[in-house]
């Protein structure tokens, strides 16, 4: 009877720490000052694309990207863009090679963005859930 | 300050710096050691109060560290903007193909293994001239049948951007008309090894003229909207061997084998082309008219029986002109797992000297398992109005039919790096022409299918 409990705890445990491995939230944030107060994950990813260059009620918006390796990055492409390393490559290829579009600069990781971000009224980044705080607004959440 | 103002500041300061702000690397290397050196000094300084109990200067100092910190941080961030003004972007593909006949075409495919046919590689050097503007310039080498590589300039124009979503280009520049074709080089961009040949091959890929990219939105639909102008003179990619020359078949006498090669200057080009898309849609439209003047050259001197005069090398045998009309639609949609395509294009001639009106279109669809997509894909061509004055004159036959299945699957090896091994069965060939440039010819598949294995590593980087 312990014995079981204890393996059924361990169970528990075990899938908590995978679902919060694999549920890491991801944040779209961008400067207090922008007006809009949410934007849905299509909004968010065809921003990342170079599809959209400004929010719904037309404020201007440049994305920042992370560096390869970055969890978030890792995150953010897998949960609103849903394309992963190889399928984005070739999708910005296609607009390089052609001189119709060129990828998000990026920056070192979830601080750097939240600092342009605080700094820039016309920029949008990505960061961790965790990395959030009040001096930029979040207009997405994705668990 | 106006969004527009404030854009224009955030993008000056992210991307390229004026170049009165610009210096050396040594003159950027010798400011960091500088301040390194003075970092180091006043750690130790630091070190040796805190060990001495003089903690009242601690705190200046870490302020004066903290600065000189952020000293170095900007000067990094301008070392970055100095080689973020040129870029440069590559591809390569390394590819082996066998048919079971040789197909006389661009791809080189042969009855035994090849390497030569399908590869290639490419350099692009993208220099910034300004907020919106831009030097670019993509060379592209690759050997064909021919024993040694030629490199070309594929794209070579300047990108003059009146704002972010209006860029005029002029230069050299690729047609827009299928969904791949400004990018037909970059295996990577494409899930086949090469893109469907009744589709993809067309008379015409580069050219030299001027083109406008106005990018808009409706709703949630991106569109960019691409009228272009120009044309291509002095092609001489089309040569010709007979041993029989049609014009004197029937004349009593031997004649020696001629070779004869056909110029094309092709003119009055003009079109546009809308790309649109929408989530996982994409949808393309072009319309593009093409005027041809064509002269079929003598490589060779031809005697002949008296009292006839020999015709000497250098003359011109025939000389052919006509409109072309293309128009092509395409629509795709990628969903990340699945991949389904459809190409559709129709051509049209006014006066039937030079090729007949004809379809040609393709269906592909794809499934990403993993690192893993199998695709497969049935294309077709099919050409109408069987004369052709200057087709007789070549003994050639205008038509242009034939049909093939794809089966294949990509494999990501990398990120950057995928493999393809593809299968094709080329299949109702009878009658099948070879006048557009760089088109398969089945001259030695004389049955009326070939099969063509390939497979292809694709790289960007």
């Amino acid at each position: 009877m312990k014995r079981s409990m204890t393996r059924t705890a361990t169970g528990v445990m075990l899938s908590l720490l995978f679902t919060a491995a694999a549920q890491a939230e991801i944040a779209i944030v961008v400067n207090n000052s922008v007006g809009l107060s949410q934007i849905n994950a299509d909004v968010a990813s065809d921003i990342f694309l170079g599809k959209l260059d400004a929010l719904p009620d037309g404020t201007r918006m440049v994305p920042i990207d992370q560096e390869d390796g970055q969890a978030a990055r890792t995150e953010f492409y897998t949960k609103v863009v849903k394309k992963d390393a190889a399928q984005l490559n070739a999708y910005w290829s296609r607009l390089i090679f052609t001189g119709k579009g060129e990828p998000p600069k990026k920056v070192a990781d979830n601080a750097e963005v939240i600092a342009l971000v605080k700094s820039n009224p016309n920029i949008i980044g990505y960061v961790d859930g965790s990395a959030v705080n009040s001096s930029v607004k979040v207009l997405l959440r994705l668990p | 300050m106006s969004q527009k103002k404030q854009l224009a500041l955030i993008i000056s300061a992210l991307a390229a710096m004026p170049s009165a702000q610009a210096m050396t690397d040594a003159e950027m290397e010798a400011r960091f050691k500088k301040y390194e050196e003075k970092i180091e000094a006043l750690q130790a300084e630091v070190k040796e109060l805190k060990a001495n109990g003089g903690v009242v200067y601690v705190e200046d100092i870490d302020k004066q560290t903290r600065h000189n910190a952020k000293q170095i941080a900007d000067i990094q961030h301008k070392m970055d903007a100095e080689a973020e003004k040129l870029k440069i972007n590559g591809f390569m593909t390394a590819a082996v193909s066998d048919g079971d006949d040789p197909i006389e075409a661009a791809h080189d495919i042969m009855d035994n293994p090849n390497f030569r046919g399908d590869a290639k590689a490419g350099l692009q050097f993208n220099y910034k001239l300004g907020e919106n503007s831009q030097a670019v310039l993509q060379l592209v080498a690759r050997s064909h049948g021919n024993e040694s590589w030629e490199t070309n300039a594929e794209w070579a124009y300047i990108d003059y951007g009146m704002s972010e979503n209006l860029h005029a280009r002029m230069g050299r520049l690729r047609i827009p008309m299928y969904l791949f074709s400004e990018s037909i080089d970059v295996g990577y961009t494409y899930p086949w090894t090469r893109p469907p040949l009744e589709v993809y091959q067309t008379i015409l890929t580069s050219y030299e003229g001027a083109d406008l990219l106005y990018s808009f939105n409706t709703g949630s639909v991106n569109h960019t909207l691409q009228p272009f102008v120009g044309s291509s003179l002095n092609n001489e990619n089309i040569d010709q061997q007979y041993d029989t020359f049609p014009v004197f078949e029937g004349v009593p006498g031997a004649y020696p084998p001629v070779r004869a090669r056909l110029k094309m200057d092709l003119k009055d080009l003009y079109g546009i082309s809308l790309n649109s898309t929408w989530g996982n849609w994409t949808t393309k439209v072009t319309a593009m008219h093409l005027g041809i003047d064509g002269s079929l050259v003598l490589l060779d001197g031809l005697p002949l029986p008296p009292p006839l005069p020999a015709v000497a090398a250098g003359e011109v045998i025939t000389e052919v002109s006509d409109n072309l009309q293309y128009y092509a639609i395409g629509g795709m949609y990628d969903n990340g797992s699945l991949l389904a395509m459809a190409e559709v294009a129709n051509l049209r001639s006014s006066d039937y000297t030079f090729m007949g009106d004809g379809v040609s279109g393709h269906l592909t669809g794809g499934y990403r398992l993993g690192r893993w997509m199998p695709y497969a894909t049935y294309a077709w061509a099919q050409s109408y109005n069987d004369f052709n004055d200057l087709y007789q004159m070549m003994g050639a036959v205008p038509n242009r039919n034939m049909k093939s299945v794809t089966l294949g699957v990509r494999r990501e090896l990398t990120n950057q790096l995928s493999a393809k091994l593809e299968w094709v069965n080329y299949f109702d060939l009878e009658n099948n022409g070879n006048l557009e440039s760089g088109a398969t010819s089945f001259a030695g598949a004389l049955g009326d299918d070939a099969n063509v294995y390939t497979l292809s590593l694709d790289a960007v980087f």
